[in-house]
């Protein structure tokens, strides 16, 4: 559909505008009432879009982002959260400037493994829990969401949702790992930015007089609930069987679309979707029920974080159709033709839209350019560098705010849940401008020119 | 004025144990603000309480409690919990001065004001003295001396660093010599090995952490003096009475004295060895304390031991004592 108004995008930015204020201003009103803005916000855009379009075209739209979009996000966070919330990783390792360095990047590998969601539902317990003697500690979380939540995804289609969508359009599965030295230069440079500001502010804390409580006879790591990685590998395998089933033909029908159950109109909640859903909830159901419910306890388990997240997130998937509509509108006519303008403009609309659909806008407008070479997939030859420009902006600039990625978020209520103060919405952003900008300049000039 | 303080010692231990009751109540360490021994938190909390530069570090940790107790589930435990979080707000505010109004601070209750030394030290507590000294200027032997003079115990904390960095000693047991550590890279092996022994944490930390331990310990059982750039810093920031003391003299009558030790020294090799030593003295003292280690004004009283000597210096640190009435023994 052409002609989408640009006062559409206003429910959004309604929708982001309170994620941002209202936890500042009115923190214990916002706690209780924040599915009253949530309901707010989708009907501002519901209705008038509904007056305009037609009721049964605004049904769809909402619909197909429900069921296509926000269940299956919301699926995979809610069994990854669940499964990672029965691992509990204790010892006597403290939390330090080095520890946090190598955990970082111990994090940021794993996340092309286990996804970022994965990574990050693992890795964010053990973080707090090691600096939990700390008082100055929010960077750290901060550069967790950095690394492990966004940039660590870039090197497999299991890492974040866009590379995964790319691989069902005929990007190769090991194509990203040429995204190594780009992951590497990025890690590396803001490790060591990491390093200099924990170091300062673990000096801080020293200055306090703040003392670790080292369990001497303990081991440095040990595992409670280990065998919950089997969920996690069968919730990874739902995750690469979603992208690559409906490309089989027997999840196809005759006319080579995806089969599944109608809805309404067009919205289909398809098969391989169905299968991933199932194998993901059976993984969170067989966790809870074979894992003793003291480590959940240990681990400070509680609903608060996933309620937060999926709360807010219907409320900015539903509001943020008309601009990923205008974005798939006018895609094409943005006259974008060199990889760094890709990298930044999928980059910065990647910051506040969901990834995955402005990776796939700028994936197609790329291959409609009829090159003649590069990676042949099914939308056309994209040339690597430009396909590299793509994913990475994708992939690396969703740490740019804490809706640009699902973990982002996740990471942020749990993390305020156990004792660390995290920065606001433009408190964060904040940290990203200073940090994570200057980090992907670099990128441009190294990579994408 | 004893029931003000009174009541700021009160509401320190409510807040201390809020969080205590609430971590028991969520069955989980992550999220807990305080960790380890009640009594030093108690006390830093206090401090917390009385200074208005330090009311953001209250109010913070009020924050963070209640984050945790809102997350436990609805019920009679919470309920009780954030009614008494309501409370102890609601009699932060109503201090002397509140928060948002101005300071709280009041100057006959900081006792750690060192123009009142003579009401430093309260019936229970122990007498401490602490003494840090340039290399040269004979602060050990000032330290040892007085240390035998009073009847006190006597510990330097470079040699507790040197024994608490060996697996299986006591600071009982004497070391040869107290040494200042060079750190040198060892090898992927041996820094693997330091990694497990000392928890990820840098040996010289863990160290500090232990000596931190340690010396803490020793001030709630002992009167002492003890030598070391760290000892008062680590008392005064767990408001543990003492008198800081910090001797030095000028680098060419310590290099003097120094080859004057050593036969085989030259004035100019001494000069080198003090030079480097106080940078590593400043270095270290920098890192862990945030304080510059040689300005006098972190001390009770900067002697230079040039002018007046060992037995001169220790006659003068005596008489003090005396005058304050932290010491009653004849000189």
């Amino acid at each position: 559909m052409s002609g989408i108004p640009l006062w559409t995008c206003i429910p959004f930015v309604g929708m982001l505008l309170c994620i941002a204020v209202l936890p500042l201003v009115k923190p214990e009103w916002w706690e209780h009432n924040r599915q009253y803005a949530v309901i707010l916000w989708s009907a501002l855009f519901i209705i008038p879009f509904g007056l305009k379009f037609g009721l049964g075209h605004v049904t769809e739209i909402v619909l197909e982002c429900i069921v296509n979009d926000y269940l299956t996000f919301i699926v995979l966070l809610f069994g990854l959260f669940c499964v990672a919330g029965n691992i509990k990783l204790e010892g006597s390792l403290v939390g330090n400037p080095r520890v946090n360095v190598v955990f970082l990047a111990v994090g940021t590998f794993l996340s092309s493994i286990l996804g970022t969601t994965g990574s990050s539902m693992l890795f964010v317990r053990p973080m707090l829990q090691m600096n939990a003697w700390r008082r100055n500690k929010a960077h750290v979380m901060v550069f967790f969401i950095f690394l492990i939540s966004n940039i660590g995804g870039c090197l497999t289609p299991i890492g974040d949702p866009p590379l995964l969508m790319g691989f069902s359009r005929g990007v190769p599965f090991f194509w990203s790992t040429r995204l190594f030295p780009i992951l590497l230069v990025n890690m590396i440079l803001l490790l060591v930015v990491f390093y200099r500001i924990d170091r300062k502010m673990y000096r801080m804390d020293l200055a306090e007089g703040l003392i670790p409580e080292v369990a001497e006879d303990e081991p440095l790591i040990r595992f409670k609930g280990a065998h919950n990685f089997i969920f996690i590998v069968v919730i990874i395998l739902a995750v690469i069987l979603s992208g690559v089933l409906p490309t089989m033909p027997l999840f196809q029908n005759g006319e080579g679309e995806v089969i599944g159950i109608r809805i309404f109109e067009e919205v289909r909640l398809t098969v391989p979707t169905i299968i991933e859903i199932v194998m993901i909830l059976a993984s969170a159901w067989l966790s809870f029920k074979t894992t003793d419910a003291k480590i959940r306890r240990e681990n400070h388990f509680t609903w608060g974080a996933i309620e937060e997240v999926a709360v807010l997130f219907i409320g900015i998937f539903i509001t943020m159709q008309p601009a990923l509509m205008i974005l798939k509108d006018m895609g094409a006519s943005l006259g974008l033709t060199k990889p760094f303008q890709m990298f930044w403009v999928t980059g910065f609309l990647s910051s506040f839209l969901d990834n995955t659909p402005t990776y796939l806008v700028f994936l197609t407008t790329a291959g409609a350019m009829n090159f003649s070479s590069g990676v042949r997939t099914i939308l056309g030859a994209i040339p690597v560098q430009m396909l590299e420009a793509i994913s990475c902006g994708a992939v690396f600039m969703g740490a740019n705010t804490y809706i640009g990625n699902a973990p982002n978020f996740m990471v942020k209520s749990i993390s305020d849940e156990n004792g660390v103060k995290m920065p606001s919405f433009f408190g964060y952003m904040l940290w990203s401008l200073k940090y994570l900008i200057p980090v992907f300049v670099i990128d441009m000039l190294l990579f994408f020119l | 004025m004893e029931m003000k303080k009174k009541q700021i010692r009160e509401l320190a231990v409510r807040i201390y144990e809020l969080d205590r009751d609430v971590y028991k109540a969520s069955g989980s360490s992550l999220g807990r603000v305080f960790h380890g021994n009640r009594k030093r938190h108690v006390r830093q909390i206090k401090e917390n309480l009385l200074h208005r530069n330090r009311a953001h570090v209250i109010l913070s940790d009020m924050a963070l409690i209640s984050n945790m107790a809102r997350t436990l589930p609805q019920g009679e435990e919470r309920e009780e919990l954030m009614k008494r979080y309501d409370a102890i707000l609601h009699d932060i505010e109503t201090l002397p001065t509140s928060f948002t109004e101005g300071d709280i601070l009041d100057m006959n209750l900081a006792e750690l004001n060192s123009l009142k030394m003579d009401k430093r030290f309260s019936e229970e507590d122990r007498k401490i003295i602490c003494i840090g000294r340039t290399c040269g200027s004979g602060g050990n032997e000032i330290g040892f001396a007085l240390a035998s003079k009073l009847g006190m115990n006597f510990y330097d904390i470079s040699v507790m660093n040197e024994i608490l960095s060996i697996p299986g000693k006591s600071l009982e047991d004497e070391p040869d010599e107290a040494k200042i550590h060079k750190k040198r890279f060892q090898g992927i092996k041996k820094w693997l090995k330091d990694f497990k022994d000392f928890h990820g944490l840098a040996e010289q930390d863990k160290i500090f952490f232990d000596t931190m331990k340690l010396l803490l310990d020793k001030a709630e059982k002992e009167d002492m003096v003890i030598m070391g750039r760290f000892a008062h810093s680590i008392l005064s920031r767990y408001h543990v009475p003492h008198v800081s003391l910090f001797v030095t003299a000028p680098l060419d009558a310590r290099a003097k004295r120094l080859s004057l030790i050593n036969e085989n020294m030259t004035v100019e090799q001494a000069r080198k060895i003090i030079e480097r030593e106080d940078a590593d003295h400043r270095r270290a003292y920098k890192f862990y304390t945030g304080k510059e280690w040689d300005a006098s004004d972190n001390y009770d009283l900067t002697i230079n031991s040039a002018s007046y000597g060992i037995q001169g210096s220790l006659d003068l640190i005596l008489k003090l004592l005396q005058d304050k009435s932290i010491v009653t023994e004849e000189i």
